[in-house]
């Protein structure tokens, strides 16, 4: 089963929580609408109770792709015992590409650090300003998610750790994009320069990690 | 140049940390979907249809 979130695909509403929230729900409430599907489902097709979901019985998988990763970790750790499996593809990282991508304006900004056969220092300017409107975290977006809370809500790659069903750990598919055809995308669909592309989306993991 | 922005094994880091949130022998590490960017699921749902179908057959109860 598929569905489309509140202001994506097919379902054109808005979430009502948007009016109480200048920048929009954020991914908690998303996976809280999640669970409101599954339980629908659930108690109106299935015929369980509410209570069974959590008891596992409906043995759960959830694939979450990029930002969806995210959501899917927020439900099963505010959902133990559900989930039986679980798929991440290419999941997101809550953090501001404008943290990663050195900004050209710094007193201590060293152009060496980004120009290349490839990319001159205005290239690289205009590939910065390109990511950091598009993605970073506070930039207002259609479907009215709010991901500045994100990097709170999920500050660890590798923790908590998941409850699934029977109190144990979910089986668990992580799969990550092939780094040279990211690139390659990155620069048809953005125009970012493909030295651009492993220089920072690697230092982006990287400052997630500093983090800790 | 700085070795961090270089060393292609930071991007591999993170998904390294996920393969953990789990109990130990439930995830065999990061599978790279090859040929794919970031929108797997477009770039070759074959792959991700079987994902999901080993998925179910190891958590079949």
């Amino acid at each position: 089963m598929t569905y489309d979130r509140y202001g994506q695909g097919l379902t054109a509403s808005r979430d009502p929580l948007d009016s109480e929230k200048e920048l929009g729900h954020d991914l908690l409430d998303v996976a809280n609408d999640l669970h409101e599907i599954i339980n629908t489902v659930a108690t109106s097709k299935l015929g369980l109770q509410s209570s069974d979901i959590k008891d596992g019985k409906l043995h759960l998988v959830l694939i979450g792709a990029s930002i969806g990763a995210l959501v899917t970790r927020l439900y099963v750790q505010h959902h133990p015992g559900a989930v039986a499996g679980i798929i991440l593809l290419d999941s997101n990282i809550a953090v501001d590409y404008s943290d990663v991508w050195p900004d050209p304006d710094a007193p201590d900004f060293d152009p060496k650090l980004v120009v290349s056969d490839d990319c001159t220092l205005e290239q690289y300017r205009v590939a910065r300003a390109k990511i950091t409107a598009m993605f970073d975290l506070k930039v207002k977006n259609a479907e009215g998610l709010d991901r500045s809370n994100s990097p709170a809500l999920l500050p660890h790659a590798d923790a908590p750790k998941l409850v699934g069903v029977g109190g144990k750990g979910p089986q668990l598919t992580v799969v990550g994009h092939d780094p040279v055809t990211f690139a390659e995308m990155s620069f048809m669909m953005m125009g970012t320069p493909k030295s651009l592309s492993e220089k920072f989306t690697n230092a982006y993991v990287k400052l997630m990690i500093e983090a800790r | 140049m700085n070795r961090l922005f270089t060393d292609n094994r930071y991007w591999a880091k993170y998904n390294k940390g996920l393969t953990k949130i789990t109990d130990e022998g439930k995830c065999d590490g990061v599978v790279i979907a090859k040929g794919c960017g970031h929108f797997i699921q477009e770039d070759d749902p074959s792959f991700v249809a079987k994902g999901v179908e080993s998925m179910i057959k190891k958590v079949a109860w």
